[in-house]
């Protein structure tokens, strides 16, 4: 029976597996985050996994990121609209 | 009536109304471009020059965000469209130094989540939050079918095609989540807010997002033979 905080208790790849996607995005508390990298040292399959993981995030990032330009009517439409907002009417709070 | 606010000396005519605002906004960090801004006194045509030099800016990247929920253009600009329409009506209540960004992300998540509820355009949702554990119970084994090295060598051979297609076949919850982490880089804070949801929700909906999109994609790897031998069958 180990103690459930101790690195002992970590070491294994279930519980480094389910706290791996928060680890690569960097959202793991510190003090889990040294226990997944003490796992992380000795074990390769994890390290594989890491490294998928972190690809897929690579390869959504790339794919997604692209072409991302509003079409220039709506830019244009926009501009206009928020640039120069002319006054029409006054209102004095409680007046 | 064209008196503009100088004229109208609000915070020395009631100062008792405005002064606790004034020195919240005292506190307030500094914003990007101007430092303090006085939002007590300042009039619509320069929170309006405020609207156009702070928001505005972030046109493509809400066009792009609108693009990924919706998948189409049109309803895209509807969306961004309304989305500008909104946060000037609301841009009083931003508060200057905070995240600007993920403030608008909200107002457009919102605003497409509303549409497409309303519309019930995507009639795969209904796989959302119930999807079978049986996924994410998947990403806390390692892989058996011996392909992770197989896995990596596919993902560099992947065609953007195939990964847009993976994501949009997410259901929408799920896809925003992961967009929102890997392409926009929001933090999970800044996700649950954008989201309305609670910090445990973003981690369950990314986790599931990208498990069911990492089985998607080595499917396909698998199907086409990408990566070592594509043997696995």
């Amino acid at each position: 029976m180990s103690d459930p905080v101790g690195h002992e208790a970590h070491d294994d790849c279930s519980w480094v597996l389910e706290r791996l996607y928060q680890f690569l995005d960097g959202e793991c508390p510190e003090v889990e985050a040294d226990d997944i990298r003490h796992h992380l040292d000795a074990c390769d399959r994890c390290v594989e996994d890491a490294d998928a993981v972190l690809a897929l995030k690579a390869l959504v990032q790339r794919c997604c990121r692209q072409s991302a330009t509003a079409p220039p009517e709506l830019r244009l439409r926009l501009t206009t609209q928020y640039s120069r907002v002319s006054i029409t009417r006054i209102e004095f709070p409680h007046a | 009536m064209t008196v503009l606010t100088e004229a109208a000396p609000r915070g020395a005519v009631r100062a008792d109304d405005w002064s606790p605002v004034l020195s919240y906004a005292m506190n307030l960090a500094p914003t990007d471009h101007d430092g303090l801004v006085d939002l007590a006194t300042e009039d619509d045509e320069q929170r309006a020059a405020r609207f156009e030099r702070d928001a505005l800016p972030y046109l493509d990247q809400l066009y792009g965000a609108a693009l990924r929920m919706t998948r189409n253009p049109a309803d895209a600009e509807d969306v961004v469209q309304e989305t500008f329409a909104k946060a000037f009506s609301a841009f009083h209540t931003f508060e200057p130094g905070t995240n600007l960004k993920a403030w608008l992300y909200r107002i457009l998540t919102n605003t497409y989540i509303n549409a497409y509820r309303k519309k019930q355009r995507q009639p795969q949702i209904a796989g959302g939050e119930d999807v079978e554990d049986w996924q994410l119970h998947r990403a806390e084994q390692h892989t058996s079918d011996g392909l992770r090295s197989a896995e990596m060598e596919a993902l560099d051979l992947m065609p953007d095609s195939a990964v847009t297609e993976a994501m949009n076949a997410l259901a929408p919850d799920f896809r925003l989540a992961v967009y929102l982490a890997d392409v926009e880089g929001f933090s999970y804070k800044e996700i649950a807010e954008i989201m309305g949801t609670p910090i445990g929700t973003v981690m369950s909906r990314l986790n599931r997002g990208r498990t069911q999109l990492r089985k998607a994609l080595s499917d396909y790897a698998r199907e086409r033979g990408l990566g070592v031998g594509g043997d696995a069958s």
